[in-house]
């Protein structure tokens, strides 16, 4: 079966890391000019997890994924299964947004941070295209590979929209990028979820800082207004039909531009036309892109002028002498050059 | 409510009876239509997934799940089917995970012991409910297995580009273009059940999606007797609209697959779903 064949095909390289649903190995493609992949491998799970069979999130993956292709987006290059397992064939990343805006180390220019949002929004305004909205955008999300382009990954969360009257769930996207809409609780949402998110990460470049940073819902929707603004009838008509409406005392909102002293004015009307509070006048993500910021000076910086971390910047395939103390303890076994000649068991 | 339940009903509405051979249908459809009622032409194997397929659309029913799991888990069934011999599995237990499956892929999640049960209320209709004992146990082991197992020989290819959407499309383009007057014609329903009828057998895996959803589309409008408003005018024929490389003979070709069908389901009387 192809599956046997596929297991023997990606040669273990390094474990990178654990999630709540996968562990994700970097290996070898010997099929493929030996290009290195990520691997990752679904957890099966408890038993009570692993009585509702396949975790639905791999499916969604899987079944989004492999219909999606553009530059910008994560692609899928392979799933197999071996005996009780299901494992899915990526683009190996070697890091992500977060890393780079927690690198204090690393400089953003604004032709950098022009870069990261143009191609953040390119994947998007493909991914809303295609009728799916990721639900789960955050820098930890937008993986970086070491020729600067940005790639969005995780589609645990994904879903095709545009059903009418179609219900979902408002327990989506990392709280700090959630947008108003869904902490009041709408069942019925959009695109604006996913631009909002982009914006959250827009001001994140700029400030090297979340920049709503709550920790429970209602203080987020408090952190949001005290930097937006309460919503009025007149910026956000009938968000008091919205089924978890809280009323807050009236702030007024604090000019962009205060907040972000530094940035030009053609960001700070993209980030505004990004940042509306009434989802239907939250700009999308093609006409985000049209807007003067993407045409203006400076142009985005090429891949190879973006920065880039320290860890991602050693090379590759070589047996490293001070190995990370976790992957140690992850893979006992594995030492030196003996790790490349191990293959991956499934 | 089958295809013919709503042909029948229709003709009482019209006050008229419409044969089936009074339906204007292409010639290369026309000879299957003419072909004796009482003879099935399908294998025995053939019958026995048409049965299957059956069992899953009334479980289907049973568990509120729509048209598109309902599909789905047929789809999944068939293309199964085209990669092992049908002795080697059991059909039943396949159907159930492909429903399951199926429920998961289109984001309408059934518990895996509705299923169960649902299933075995529709076969042992007569049954007490099951226990949960070892027997219960092991059938959802078993379901589990079978799940991966279908993944990997249909290589994680678990949708495609569903015909219903197309249908969709060109129902709603019909209905704009034609005159009020049709529009309480039952049409849009019975091009709706061809369409879901055709995922009772390998018609579903065999033709392109959009062929198959014309086919349905075209052969509704003949049994209800509709032409397109303005055709005789028209620059090009409606289908030709729709797809531009679709031939008059590519829609006969499907119409005498769908017609094929109901004439086997009608000879395949013997068995009938609880």
């Amino acid at each position: 079966m192809e599956s046997s064949q596929s297991s023997k095909r990606y040669e273990k390289i390094e474990f990178l890391g654990e999630g709540q649903f996968a562990t994700v190995y970097k290996a070898k493609d010997l099929e493929d000019n030996d290009a290195i992949v990520a691997v990752k491998k679904i957890k099966l799970g408890r038993r009570s997890e692993a009585a509702d069979g396949i975790n639905r999130t791999a499916l969604r993956e899987i079944k989004l994924l492999q219909e999606l292709n553009h530059p910008n987006i994560i692609s899928l290059r392979n799933v197999f299964g071996q005996k009780s397992n299901v494992s899915l064939v990526m683009d190996f990343m070697d890091t992500d947004l977060e890393i780079i805006i927690r690198d204090k180390s690393l400089i953003l220019t604004p032709a950098n941070i022009k870069s990261y949002i143009l191609q953040t929004l390119l994947g998007c305004e493909y991914l809303h295209n295609s009728w799916i909205l990721h639900r789960d955008l955050k820098p930890n999300n937008l993986l970086i590979n070491k020729s600067g382009t940005l790639k969005i990954g995780d589609f645990g969360l994904a879903k095709f929209y545009g059903s009418p009257g179609r219900q979902y769930t408002h327990q989506v996207v990392t709280r700090w990028y959630r947008a108003p809409e869904l902490l009041y609780g709408a069942r019925i949402y959009s695109t604006g979820v996913d631009i909002w998110a982009c914006g959250c990460i827009l001001a994140e470049l700029l400030l090297r800082n979340p920049f709503l940073p709550g920790e429970t819902d209602i203080e987020q929707l408090s952190t949001i207004f005290s930097a937006l603004g309460t919503p009025t009838e007149q910026t956000w008509p009938n968000v008091k039909e919205l089924p978890d409406y809280l009323e807050f005392k009236p702030i007024q909102a604090t000019p962009l531009d205060q907040i972000f002293s530094a940035a030009g004015y053609d960001l700070i009307a993209l980030l505004n036309s990004m940042m509306q509070l009434d989802p239907l006048r939250r700009c999308s993500a093609t006409q985000a892109l049209k807007m003067p910021y993407f045409s203006n000076s400076p142009a985005p910086s090429q891949g190879s002028e973006l920065p880039l971390p320290k860890s991602a910047k050693e090379p590759a395939n070589e047996s490293r002498p001070n190995k990370s103390a976790k992957r140690r303890k992850m893979d006992p076994l594995d030492g030196g050059e003996d790790s490349i000649k191990k293959f991956l068991k499934f | 409510m089958s295809f013919w339940d709503m042909l029948t009903s229709h003709t009482k509405v019209a006050g008229g009876s419409l044969p089936l051979e009074q339906i204007t249908l292409p010639v290369a459809a026309s000879s299957a239509t003419t072909s004796s009622h009482s003879k099935c032409t399908w294998s025995s194997e053939e019958r026995q997934l048409f049965k299957t397929a059956s069992f899953i659309t009334t479980c289907a029913r049973k568990l509120e799940v729509g048209s598109l799991v309902k599909s789905n888990a047929c789809w999944l069934f068939y293309k199964f089917f085209s990669i092992v011999q049908l002795e080697h599995y059991d059909e039943y237990v396949v159907a159930m995970t492909c429903l399951f499956l199926a429920s998961k892929i289109e984001e309408t999640p059934v518990k895996i012991r509705d299923v169960i049960n649902v299933a075995h209320r529709t076969l042992h209709p007569r049954e007490p409910p099951l226990q949960i004992d070892q027997t219960y146990s092991s059938l959802v082991d078993t379901l589990i297995n079978f799940e991966l197992l279908i993944c990997r020989m249909l290589n994680f290819k678990l949708t495609y580009d569903y015909p219903h959407k197309y249908l969709l499309h060109y129902l709603k383009s019909l209905t704009e273009w034609m005159p009020a007057q049709h529009e309480t014609e039952p049409y849009q329903r019975v091009a709706w059940s061809i369409l879901n009828d055709c995922f009772s057998t390998k018609i579903c895996i065999r033709n392109r999606p959009d062929q198959l959803a014309l086919a349905a589309c075209y052969l509704a409008l003949e049994s209800c007797d509709i032409k397109v408003y303005m055709q005789e005018h028209a620059e090009k024929p409606w289908w030709k609209v729709f797809i531009e490389d679709i031939r008059l003979s590519d829609i006969s070709q499907l119409v005498a697959q769908i017609l094929e069908m109901y004439e086997n389901e009608t000879a395949v009387t013997s068995f009938t779903v609880p």
